[in-house]
């Protein structure tokens, strides 16, 4: 996750002006201010979702996995 | 067997971005830890099939993303707040200054797309490329930067996002912009 090969906003990404409507319906762009905002938004919603405790049952399944007592379904084998 | 350590402490590690990329999914915490531990199981049980070295994190997100648009998307669409139990779910979130902010974005993202959703989530948020990111939604580079820019602007659109002031008297968030520019 580290190496970003093309971040958000540089010169290569699609988030420049187009101006009109999309196929979605939406109106032209945003600025870039209103892309620092949104994302500074964003990214803060989702640290602040980051710093809700797991529930133990689901990181209990990782610390206790062992494979022995995994019995494979054919519909987990697919995926 | 047991899992090695390492690749036990990469899912482990991998758990908290899991859950926030969930929750903001599905919109629901109780629905987002069903679907996360779905995923976790999902992913021991095919444990051979990663391949080690390569990027866990983006193993989990598209096992996880798979998930969700297979089963819980139509659940969701299924209980499309009659209740208001999702409008509820927003209410119990952060409890900071800018917690309504949080509301009105997380209100704002369940108005979008799936697509555009997961792809503003995943490179805004979870921290992914681009290219990681299509990988994960196993779509082209060039969709995935058109999905993040469309839920970008129907996201200022939708949360009028004009002014510096729309932030409220946030001061980390007023430092980071003040920084940017």
């Amino acid at each position: 996750m580290k190496n970003k090969q093309d971040k958000p906003g540089s010169a290569s990404s699609s988030s420049g002006s187009d101006g009109g409507r999309g196929r979605d319906g939406t109106k032209g762009t945003i600025d870039r201010e209103g892309q620092i905002k949104l994302g500074v938004l964003i990214r803060r919603m989702y640290e602040a979702d980051l710093q809700k405790p797991a529930p133990d049952t689901i990181t209990d399944l990782v610390k206790q996995f062992d494979k022995t007592k995994v019995e494979l379904t054919d519909e987990d084998s697919r995926s | 067997m047991s899992l090695d350590n390492q690749t036990r402490d990469s899912i482990l590690a991998a758990i908290p971005n899991l859950r926030a990329f969930a929750i903001s999914l599905s919109g629901n915490v109780d629905r987002a830890d069903d679907l996360v531990q779905e995923t976790v199981l999902r992913a021991l049980a095919n444990i051979d099939s990663f391949q080690p070295g390569t990027n866990m994190p983006a193993w989990l997100f598209t096992i996880l993303r798979n998930l969700f648009r297979s089963e819980y998307r139509k659940r969701r669409r299924e209980v499309e707040d009659a209740t208001g139990m999702y409008a509820e779910s927003m209410k119990s979130q952060p409890e900071q200054a800018s917690r309504l902010e949080f509301e009105e974005l997380r209100l704002a993202l369940a108005q979008l797309p799936d697509d555009q959703r997961e792809a503003v989530i995943l490179v805004g948020a979870s921290g992914f490329s681009y290219e990681e990111a299509a990988a994960i939604c196993e779509c082209a580079v060039g969709t995935i930067k058109s999905r993040v820019n469309r839920a970008r602007n129907r996201l200022a659109e939708l949360m009028s996002i004009e002014g510096l002031d729309d932030f409220g008297p946030d001061q980390e968030t007023r430092a980071v912009l003040t920084a940017d520019n």
